[in-house]
């Protein structure tokens, strides 16, 4: 077993634990992937805007509201993220 | 290396979804393909390992040279951020130090580089806890190349007392449809929960700039930010700057000097470096040196602008959004077929370490729409 693993019953836990909050309704994508239903109609860029609610904990809650760099209270945000847009939403990975 | 055909599980769809793969289907087809499994021998898993560690080690030797040689203008790195690199690559500050190798194999041969993925590398999950867990339903009694979610708890746990301390890890990625690189950032952030440090989720958009910190939503200073967003984006981009400023203040994992090896301009010094290696495959700046080779974007992604020409001739192309980067050019590799599909093996490394395997199976051109399909050892 010179490739085995030992901590099988904690990535399980560790995972459900990633999930804790996500619902399980879905839709497709355009690119036909499926995909949370919070992000159905709001494909195509790094905008920002409330995702949390009963996603909180699965993905990121959202306390930016989009398009460009703003301040409020003195602190800009929006300053990342902008290229994501630029390919079509998120990374694209590796 | 064989490709065998097995039944789905009955309920495949919920169980990889429970365990986070929500973006199981692509394009009306399964992205996730457990209807069928690669079998490898230990023998050619062996020799996956052995090629991973060499190079790896070859890596580093091209790390040592472009930072002595401050070769960036290669990889179309801005100036400002040379200074940074050679910083970091010198400091060797705390990070995971993993990425995936994407190779070319046919079970008989040497292993062949096409490229390292350890900037923003993904397919994860995929390969670290999905193909884990189908193994154990369908094949409890066999091994698989995996221990990736160990090797990154232990890597947590081993940079933890070095991270800035009194402040938790940031991990941020960008905001995209199919919940990828969500799932893929929270599974690291839960890795690090597991190793016993406190971890924080955010946009990467959602970052704040207070004017001297880099600052979460509640303002608190970022002390250890971890991004599945590419270096050559954030560099470029309205914040990248405040790199400068907060240089010793906020450390980012993985560090700025993944910008030299996840850059495929890294593919010709490393042939300088070491012409005819068993585990590379011939590689230019300038021009091809054979009529078979594939041209790429140095900084492309998931396989776009590609082109593949064989004695001559084109072979296959992809569009995409890099048309007009600097490319590099790369000797030609016959990836087998399996029943009409292609596979590259994607060998990871945790802590520079051999980590586990996946397989994605594409047709030429292993793109966006390849599938992951899981794979055991047996023999």
């Amino acid at each position: 077993m010179k490739f085995d693993r030992t901590a099988i019953a904690g990535m399980l836990a560790v995972s459900a634990a990633v999930l804790a909050g996500c619902d399980d309704r879905v839709c497709v994508d355009k690119q036909g992937r499926r995909a949370p239903e919070q992000y159905c109609g709001g494909h195509g860029g790094a905008t920002g805007g409330g995702v949390g609610g009963g996603m909180a904990g699965y993905y990121f809650v959202s306390g930016w509201r989009g398009g460009g760099v703003g301040t409020v209270g003195g602190v800009a945000r929006g300053g990342f993220g902008g290229e994501a847009a630029g390919h079509g939403g998120g990374m694209g990975g590796e | 290396m064989q490709r065998i055909a097995v039944p789905p599980r009955l309920d495949w769809e919920a169980k990889v979804e429970a365990l986070g793969l929500v973006w199981h289907t692509a394009a009306g087809a399964p992205y996730w393909n457990e209807s069928a499994y690669y079998a490898f021998t230990l023998d050619e898993i062996d020799r996956i390992e052995a090629a991973t560690r060499t190079l790896y080690s070859l890596f580093l030797e091209a790390g040592d040279y472009v930072v002595s040689q401050r070769l960036y203008d290669r990889f179309d790195i801005p100036e400002w951020c040379w200074p940074l690199i050679e910083d970091a690559w010198k400091a060797e500050p705390p990070a995971l130090n993993y990425g995936r190798f994407d190779l070319g194999f046919d079970g008989h041969g040497t292993p062949k580089l096409f490229e390292f993925n350890c900037d923003t590398p993904t397919s994860l999950v995929e390969a670290a806890v999905i193909q884990w867990d189908w193994k154990e339903a369908v094949f409890p009694g066999c091994d698989q190349f995996n221990s990736l979610h160990d090797r990154l708890i232990a890597k947590w746990r081993d940079i933890g007392p070095y991270l800035p301390p009194g402040a938790p890890v940031h991990f941020t990625h960008a905001r995209e449809s199919t919940g990828e690189e969500a799932v893929t950032t929270a599974y690291l952030m839960d890795t690090a929960r597991s190793a016993g440090l406190a971890a924080e989720g955010l946009l990467i958009s959602d970052v704040g700039w207070d004017g001297r910190r880099f600052v979460d939503l509640q303002n608190r200073e970022i002390r250890t930010l971890y991004h599945l967003y590419p270096w050559e984006w954030l560099v470029k981009e309205p914040f990248g700057r405040h790199l400068l400023e907060t240089q010793g203040r906020t450390l980012w994992i993985e560090p700025i000097w993944k910008m030299i090896w996840s850059n495929k301009a890294i593919l010709p010094i490393l042939w300088d470096l070491h012409p005819r290696h068993e585990n590379l495959l011939w590689a230019t700046r300038d021009r091809p040196v054979s009529v078979s080779y594939v041209r790429k974007p140095i900084l492309a992604r998931e396989g776009a602008n590609i082109r593949l020409v064989k004695d001559g001739r084109d072979l296959a192309a992809t569009d995409g959004s890099y048309a007009d980067a600097p490319v590099v050019y790369q000797g030609l590799y016959d990836l087998p077929e399996f029943d009409g599909v292609r596979p590259v093996i994607g060998s990871w490394v945790v802590d520079g370490e051999p980590a586990g395997m996946g397989v994605r199976e594409d047709g030429l051109i292993t793109g966006n729409l390849s599938r992951f399909t899981p794979h055991i050892i047996y023999g």
